[in-house]
């Protein structure tokens, strides 16, 4: 890579990818602790639980803890540029295949080459390899992190005829997002069955408001009104809403606000728009809206 | 005169004689005397029964000798003499009414009133009867016309005798009674004029209604209406015997005071097209419960617009028959319809609530009769918001709409805000709990109390399980009615006060709408005590905060009220249980006092403002009296000689508020899901009623039966209401959330479903709202061996689609080559790029293969024409044709039937056959491949009875069952095919697919009786077939059309514009060639 293109942006490599400070989480139940405890154990771990509701958030903060506690209890050299242990994060779609996240050969001039995929990577770095909606992937490629969830702790790479032992620090984390619940999009049970599984939930009205207000700095009268809104679209959930209004959203809107747009106008874009295109719906909670902030 | 002129007569004709003659010999002198005689002998001598007449007459003419003269007494006995030549009928008629009209016309036209019958009577007996009659009617018609006017009606009359003496003589009656009504009878004789003119035959029923009808009209009016009448008559062409009722009856249910406008209007229509005047009128009530009279221009003048460029677009439109003139109606109306924005809301209350809340007019829950009776009202029984069905309050739809915002944001703050989860033992957050303490001495009362009465039996005990809290909480109160008031307001200002902090959006409207209510509230000092210190409790919590008046002698009161009301205001998290705590305090301080007219007591000014700063305090002491006071609230000789105390007047937008019974339902819903059944263990009817009996403002159904059976009738009601909601829950039916509660019981899983759909009127460019009724059935059950015979007879065919349709069955998992990134290098590709490398020639980048999933997503419909016309042979379907179709149902049904004998002995195959045996072979092959699909046969008559066959429904799998509905498809009715396409875009709407087609085949053009406007015009049909194709590709439905009728050309082009159609040379290639074209539209 020359010099010139270095400047212009940062690239790292995948499982050097270190949160430069300490990621802001703030805990809905006891997660922290069986997060802790499990990977203790290396018990693998799948998330459940509604888009926007923090998972990804929680998987970084949870890396920066442990690097940092391991830190402390000397299993991991103090470093400032790398205060957390490694996380290998892969958005799973469906054509995600086996050798996606194993590696590939690649053809080099005369030659091929062996490049590692980015579980591979992980398995090698020993860090938490989060694998997000996982349901998205085939079923035939989820396949391949069996021998890696259970006792053995091995990744087989075929083509190369290897067995890759984990890491210590390893830890194979999966979200998956019960609202699309169908036939097609649901995890096999032999896979299910591997993990312990830790739901999420939105988080209660007043502590959304706090992460809403910290994210967003916008002022906590304001967080917590939409909080409240968010709380109230999510009472539509069956009303034809696919989804509630995700934090995520939310903190969008917020941090509309804090630009200078109308309260109003903002969660109609940020949040309203962004759910639903159901003219009668958008109405509907258009009408919440209003009713929650005035003009 | 001697005594022998009568000797043959009876003896009283002599006597009535001698004693007439002794008051007329006054008038008359010698020579009148002797003519007079004369007459009267010639009279008596002209027939054999004509001395009855001379009888008569002799009486009358004593009471005539104050009216007449003695020369005139002798030109009547010539009249009499002149008529009973005639007829002595006549002349008995004559004598009869001869003083009354004689009276009227003092004396003159008595030889005129009698040529007058002379002249219409020509002989026969009818036009007699019909001339007694003109005597009969003269005074009281005399009273009000001239004799000439009378006369001019006569001779009006006497021409209708032409076609009926009857009707004549009905018209003399019923015409003064029309004539009355007219001040000017000039005018009401020219109308009765030209009304003769111009329908004389309906001349006798508008008399004959009218009176009735025009009664509600002032002069003016009245005039109007009959011009009306007369030129919807001259324009003709309807049929215009019941024309008073249609055009009158629409008036019964207008203001009057809007009558001027809405007969301006129809003046005017009736000079531009009198035919829609009555049809207009009829919807005048509908329009007017939507707008404003004063809007009604805007609405109207559209017509009049349309009605230059499109003259059958304006009669539907002013029929109200075309959804252009609907929409106009909505835009201008500024009333907001609940029916309009129920989704709406019932979004937004559910999203408020975090509950299922359904929205639903109040009169639903009057209809149930289980405690509440106003439709007007907002309320809530715990589960549902009710409405009043329309707001026209204001002149902005803006503003109504808001109102209904506030209303249900009101209703739905009851639930949010916790209203009916009051426990009794909760505690509260502002105040020392007083509810157990008084609990305890209310206990320690009334089991002294009880002891003396019934020992052994513990009342209380008996009671907890059905009592509610709020039931439990009343009951420490000795005025019922005081305590409920009180606890409403107060628990209504909390909620509101929750909503306003809640929901800032929202308080703008809830302070102009609390505005408006408190002007409307009464002066506080003209009430009595109670009511004064309650209504003041009222205006507080609408937001009163200026200085006011009040009684000087009560002032601390007030003050106290202030202070305890503000603890609310101030705290926003504050629960139910303070709203009771208040509700105690407030109590005792109204209580404690003597109810008195406070008219006369001076009063000072209170100024809220400066009471902010002022709080509520209370200590041991303030709470031992008040505990003191409760336990011997009953015995208290204060209220001997109080006035009754009154609740105050209802504060509109908060509605009913009935916290005991609301939470008496919510109780025995949850005892009943519970349990799962419902069973009467846990509440019988006799414990339900007793519980209602004690409830104050429990609005029993406004019937005439005693109170008491009025709480047996809710208390049965509402044991029916939880019962059917909870079947409602067990038979929980995803599919039909449409049913209605209350229709529960009546709705079976086997009646017929129905839909309505609009219909395009291309005349009028429009569509006709609600127009069809489709009526969805599942097709019965015949023969399933037809299914496997047809399979067996087509065994060739079936072999050759099956491997056709395996061919195009996608493979799951296909490998496709050539990509720049993919699962793994193709081992080909990679030698091929070396040698490439090898021999110096850029390799291709494409190494990688993956496999790729394609997945079929189709979803079809095909629609069987089912008309009678399929049981025409294949063999002669050139000549079919039912151009002749009869447009009378009678007629029509004859026809059909005639048809379908004709079919019952065939040995030729018909069009259905080969209909049927192209659904084998559907059914057959798509099964194989594994799309959606449905097969629908449909006819009808007439557009209330479009009938939708079901034979396989898109979600159905197949079954045996399926299989043998085919055999039962059979040719039925009319070919109404619209509305059987736009059921099947329902259908189609409602299952998720990517590619979503439609087949209709059928075997000549769409017809049906009516299906066309005003009689014969065939392309309506046509249009609104096309219409509905078009709604078909706008829902990215792709249709085609496929016919057997070889003339289908022409009209088939129309039809399907760009859309796909085909006419088949042969009947017998439709199964192939019908699944040859969806292997094609699916590829």
């Amino acid at each position: 890579m020359s010099d010139t293109t270095k400047s212009l942006y940062k690239s790292y490599i995948i499982e050097e990818y270190f949160a430069k400070e300490k990621p802001y989480y703030v805990p809905v139940g006891d997660e922290i602790e069986l997060f802790e405890a499990a990977y203790k154990q290396k018990i693998p771990i799948l998330f459940k639980g509604p888009t926007g509701c923090g998972k990804t958030r929680f998987v970084e903060y949870m890396a920066y803890k442990l690097g940092q506690e391991m830190e402390l209890t000397g299993e991991k050299n103090p470093d400032e540029s790398k205060p957390n242990i490694p996380l290998v994060t892969i958005a799973c779609h469906e054509d995600l295949t086996a050798s996606d996240l194993v590696g590939r050969y690649l053809l080099e001039g005369d030659s091929t080459v062996w490049m590692d995929g980015p579980l591979t990577r992980a398995v090698k770095a020993g860090g938490i390899c989060y694998l997000d909606e996982v349901v998205e992937a085939r079923k035939d490629t989820t396949v391949i992190i069996h021998p890696l969830t259970d006792h053995r702790r091995i990744l087989p790479v075929e083509k190369k005829g290897e067995l890759i032992e984990a890491a210590e620090g390893f830890l194979l984390v999966l979200s998956y997002n019960p609202g699309y619940q169908s036939a097609l999009k649901d995890l096999k049970h032999s896979t299910r069955q591997r993990f312990v599984a830790i739901e999420f939930d939105y988080p209660s009205v007043e502590k959304e408001a706090e992460i809403i207000a910290h994210e967003s700095e916008l002022d906590l009268d304001m967080a917590f009104r939409l909080a409240t809104l968010g709380e109230k679209i999510r009472n539509l959930k069956d009303h034809g809403l696919p989804e509630g209004a995700s934090t995520r959203l939310l903190i969008y809107a917020a941090k509309m606000i804090t630009q200078g747009v109308k309260p109003i106008r903002a969660c109609q874009i940020s949040v309203n728009w962004a759910i639903t295109d159901d003219p009668i719906l958008h109405q509907g909670i258009q009408e919440v809206i209003s009713s929650i902030f005035a003009e | 005169m001697n005594k022998n002129i009568f000797e043959k007569y009876p003896e009283n004709l002599q006597s009535e004689y001698n004693a007439s003659i002794l008051i007329l010999k006054n008038l008359f002198n010698e020579e009148e005397i002797n003519e007079w005689n004369d007459e009267i002998k010639i009279i008596t001598d002209s027939g054999v029964r004509s001395w009855e007449v001379t009888t008569d007459m002799l009486k009358v003419s004593v009471s005539l000798s104050e009216l007449l003269k003695g020369i005139e007494l002798i030109q009547w006995s010539k009249m009499i003499n002149r008529l009973i030549v005639l007829s002595p009928v006549l002349a008995a008629s004559y004598i009869k009414n001869s003083s009354d009209f004689l009276e009227i016309t003092r004396g003159r036209h008595i030889d005129s009133m009698a040529i007058l019958a002379e002249k219409i009577y020509d002989g026969s007996w009818k036009s007699g009867n019909f001339a007694s009659k003109i005597f009969d009617h003269s005074p009281k018609f005399l009273k009000v016309l001239t004799f000439s006017e009378f006369e001019q009606i006569i001779y009006l009359l006497n021409d209708i005798t032409k076609q009926s003496y009857d009707m004549a003589v009905e018209c003399l009656d019923n015409s003064y009674n029309f004539l009355t009504k007219f001040n000017s009878k000039i005018t009401g004789i020219e109308l009765l004029t030209s009304l003769k003119n111009n329908s004389s035959r309906d001349l006798k029923n508008i008399l004959e209604n009218s009176p009735k009808h025009l009664i509600k009209f002032n002069e003016n009016q009245r005039l109007e209406l009959m011009n009306l009448v007369l030129s919807i008559i001259k324009h003709g062409g309807h049929s215009s015997t019941s024309i008073m009722d249609e055009l009158s009856l629409p008036f019964n249910t207008i203001n009057n005071r809007n009558y001027d406008k809405i007969l301006e209007l129809c003046k005017d229509l009736s000079r531009k097209q009198p035919s829609v005047i009555s049809g207009f009128l009829s919807k005048i009530p509908e329009i007017l419960n939507k707008i404003d009279i004063k809007k009604i221009d805007e609405w109207y003048d559209q017509g009049i617009e349309l009605l230059e460029i499109n003259p059958d677009a304006a009669i539907a439109y002013f029929k109200m028959e075309s959804l252009t003139s609907e929409n106009t109606l909505n835009k201008i109306s500024s009333s907001v319809e609940y029916e309009s924005i129920k989704e709406l809301l019932q979004l937004y209350c559910s999203a408020l609530a975090g509950t299922d809340i359904e929205i639903l007019p109040s009169s639903d829950l009057v209809d149930k009769n289980i405690g509440w009776s106003s439709t007007m009202n907002p309320t809530t029984e715990g589960k549902s918001i009710f409405v009043p069905e329309i707001i026209n309050r204001f002149d902005e739809k803006n503003t109504n709409y808001k109102w209904f915002k506030v209303i249900s944001s009101h209703q739905v703050g009851r639930l949010e805000f916790g209203s009916f989860k009051f426990i009794f033992n909760e505690p509260s957050i502002l105040f020392d709990d007083m509810r157990s303490k008084l609990y305890e001495d209310y206990l320690i009362k009334h089991k002294n109390a009880d002891q003396i009465h019934f020992p052994l039996k513990d009342k209380e005990e008996s009671n907890t399980s059905t009592k509610t809290d709020f039931n439990k909480f009343f009951d420490l109160f000795e005025n019922r009615t005081l305590i409920t008031d009180i606890f409403a307001i107060i628990e209504d200002t909390r909620v509101e006060h929750c909503i306003k902090s809640k929901y800032m959006g929202l308080s703008k409207d809830f302070d102009r709408v609390k505005a408006q209510a408190l002007e409307k509230r009464p002066n506080i000092n003209t009430l009595n005590s109670h009511d004064a210190l309650v209504e003041f409790l009222v205006q507080i919590s609408l937001g009163k905060n200026d200085s006011t008046r009040v009684p000087k002698k009560y002032i601390d009161q007030f003050k106290n009220i202030y202070a305890l009301m503000k603890m609310i205001f101030d705290k926003p998290d504050s629960t139910v249980h303070d709203s009771a705590e208040i509700s105690i305090r407030i109590y005792k301080m109204i209580f404690s006092m003597q109810n008195e007219n406070m008219a006369n007591e001076d009063t000072e000014e209170l100024n809220l403002e400066q009471e902010q700063e002022q709080d509520y305090y209370e200590d041991d002491n303030v709470m031992q009296e008040i505990l003191q006071f409760m336990m011997n609230q009953d015995s208290m000789d204060l209220h001997s000689d109080s006035e009754e105390y009154q609740s105050p007047a209802q504060v509109d937008y908060r509605g009913d508020f009935k916290p005991e019974l609301v939470q008496l339902l919510e109780n025995m819903r949850s005892m009943d899901s519970d349990n799962n059944e419902f069973s009467q263990e846990n509440i019988s009817p006799e414990m339900l009623k007793e519980l209602l009996d004690q409830m104050e403002n429990l609005d029993v159904d406004a019937t005439e039966r005693p109170i008491d059976s009025s709480t047996d009738m809710i208390a049965e009601n509402i044991l029916k209401e939880i019962s059917s909601e909870l079947s409602e829950n067990s038979n929980h039916n995803p599919g039909e959330t449409d049913n209605d509660s209350e229709e529960f019981e009546e709705l079976q899983t086997d009646d017929p479903q129905s839909y309505v759909y609009d219909e395009w009127d291309f005349r009028s460019n429009d569509y006709k709202p609600r127009w069809c009724i489709v009526k969805e059935r599942t097709m019965g059950e015949g023969d399933r061996q037809y299914y496997d015979d047809t399979l067996l007879d087509y065994s060739t065919l079936v072999s050759h689609l099956r491997r056709q349709f395996e061919m195009i069955s996608p493979e799951m998992l296909k490998k496709e080559r050539r990509l720049e990134d993919g699962e793994d290098f193709d081992i080909d590709d990679v030698i091929e790029a070396f040698v490439d490398i090898k021999t110096g020639v850029s390799p291709s980048e494409k190494l990688y293969w993956r496999r790729n999933k394609i997945q079929r997503d189709v979803a079809c419909v095909f629609l069987l024409d089912v008309s009678a016309s399929t049981a025409e042979s294949i063999e002669d379907s050139t000549s079919n044709n039912d151009w002749d179709v009869p447009d009378d149902p009678v007629d029509y049904m004859k026809w059909v039937k005639s048809r379908r004998k004709s079919g019952i002995v065939r040995t030729y195959k018909r069009i259905i056959d080969v209909e049927k045996e192209a659904s084998v072979l559907i059914m057959d092959a798509l099964e194989n491949l594994g799309d959606k699909y449905g097969i629908y046969c449909f006819s009808g008559y007439g557009r209330e009875n479009v009938e939708f066959y079901t034979v396989k429904d898109l979600e159905e799998s197949l079954t045996d069952n399926i299989k043998s509905r085919i055999d039962k498809i059979s040719p039925l009715h009319a070919t109404r095919m619209g509305p059987a396409i736009r059921h099947a875009i329902s259908k189609l709407d409602k299952v998720q697919a990517r590619t979503k087609l439609l087949f209709l085949i059928s075997d000549g053009r769409p017809q049906d009786r009516g299906y066309s406007r005003e009689g014969v015009e065939k392309e309506y049909a046509v249009h609104d077939t096309k219409m509905a194709l078009t709604e078909a590709k706008n829902k990215d439905i792709n249709a085609f059309c496929l016919t057997v009728d070889k003339n289908g050309h022409d009209y088939l082009k129309a039809m399907t514009q760009d859309m796909g159609y085909e006419v088949l040379d042969d009947v017998r290639d439709l199964p192939e060639r019908l699944l040859d074209l969806y292997r094609n539209f699916t590829m």
